[in-house]
């Protein structure tokens, strides 16, 4: 992030700190991105994603105050993103899980984008392959390369070691280059 | 003459895709690239990444937004006593420590049996939103410590490799790893 995106920021969260909604409403139109991309890389369905970009952003906002500045606002806010996605994944999962009990039927299947229709372009074959990837060197990937961040800070979001987000980036690449010839 | 490793340039490559390299460094890494078919084909695949990134569907930034406007989810204002804005925590105390309590049982009780827990914290709900705690649910921050951190065994350059323990004590670069070493490796750094 340059100079002075990061002061516009650190002033929008000032703004944002004494309630001023237009403010608030700034910095999820310069974050929607960002953190809809981390969700739908743990979560693979972009309604699910959506609904998860929304609970970060309420989760984020509304503890503004806890955020000290010490790692950036974006890497603060998409650890949130994570967080959140991997919670609508488990309330989704408890409730197919009930209605499975319930109905003893084969849930309808969520669609998935590594498998079923025919890629056409370059980016549908590499979302597909990503969605292939384990969820962390999916993660480490799309953070390091998609969202630009360094490794320090795709550990923090992940939640995992500077050293495991390398290997996990290493890993992920060498995969996608093979599912992708 | 391709003077710099493998793995050096390939941790350079997401930045010279996005043309965020200083002119010397980048310099360096296509000397190394005219050399690499390896490294090229990688480049291939990180630029490809790096515009092919997904969007927000339309109407989610109004969506949030009439979302935060709804729950109210202004945040503690930096004026003193005199700001109309107090969030309604620090009205009612006691209340807010209520409300902590039964988001905390019901969350216990949304736990679901057998699943695996995870260290990461949970998301706010809606009722934990409105729980008062020291700090809110689940907003994990990333400053903060989390407990022991597994070490950095960092890539090439001037990197400090474990000592006599590990998979790959010995190993230089990613690279010389087979898949089986890197997944050893995953699983000491994650435990």
């Amino acid at each position: 992030m340059t100079g002075t995106a990061t002061q516009e920021t650190t002033a929008l969260l000032a703004r944002a700190r004494a309630g001023d909604a237009a403010a608030r409403d700034a910095l999820v139109r310069a974050h929607l991105d960002d953190v809809f991309a981390v969700a739908l890389r743990i979560l693979r369905d972009r309604d699910l994603a959506a609904d998860a970009a929304q609970d970060a952003f309420v989760s984020a906002l509304a503890a503004l105050d806890g955020f000290r500045g010490e790692s950036s606002f974006r890497t603060w806010l998409l650890r949130i993103t994570a967080n959140a996605a991997r919670s609508v994944g488990r309330r989704t999962t408890r409730r197919r899980e009930v209605a499975l009990d319930a109905a003893q039927a084969t849930p309808a299947a969520e669609p998935d984008p590594a498998r079923g229709a025919v890629v056409a372009t370059e980016t549908e074959r590499i979302e597909a392959a990503l969605a292939e990837l384990p969820e962390k060197q999916r993660l480490c990937v799309a953070l390091r390369i998609q969202q630009d961040l360094p490794y320090a800070e795709v550990a923090r979001v992940v939640g995992c070691s500077e050293g495991s987000a390398r290997v996990n980036y290493h890993h992920g690449i060498r995969r996608l280059r093979e599912m992708l010839g | 003459m391709n003077e710099q490793r493998c793995d050096t340039v390939r941790d350079a490559l997401p930045a010279l895709a996005r043309d965020r390299l200083d002119s010397a460094r980048a310099a360096g890494v296509r000397r190394h690239l005219a050399g690499c078919a390896d490294c090229r084909a990688e480049l291939e695949l990180v630029s490809a990444l790096a515009t092919s990134q997904p969007h927000a569907p339309d109407g989610l930034a109004e969506r949030v937004s009439a979302g935060l406007a709804a729950r109210g989810a202004t945040t503690s204002p930096a004026a003193g006593p005199s700001s109309t804005t107090r969030p309604w925590r620090r009205r009612a105390p006691w209340l807010a420590v209520g409300l902590a309590a039964a988001a905390v049982i019901a969350l216990v009780l949304a736990w679901p049996r057998g699943a695996e827990r995870t260290p990461e914290p949970v998301v706010a709900t809606a009722a934990a939103d409105r729980a008062t705690s020291p700090e809110p649910l689940a907003l994990a921050d990333p400053d903060e410590g989390h407990g022991p951190v597994a070490p950095d065994f960092g890539v090439g350059g001037a990197a400090d490799w474990p000592g006599a323990n590990g998979v790959v004590g010995g190993s230089v670069t990613l690279d010389d790893l087979s898949y089986e070493q890197m997944e050893a490796l995953l699983k000491e750094l994650e435990s």
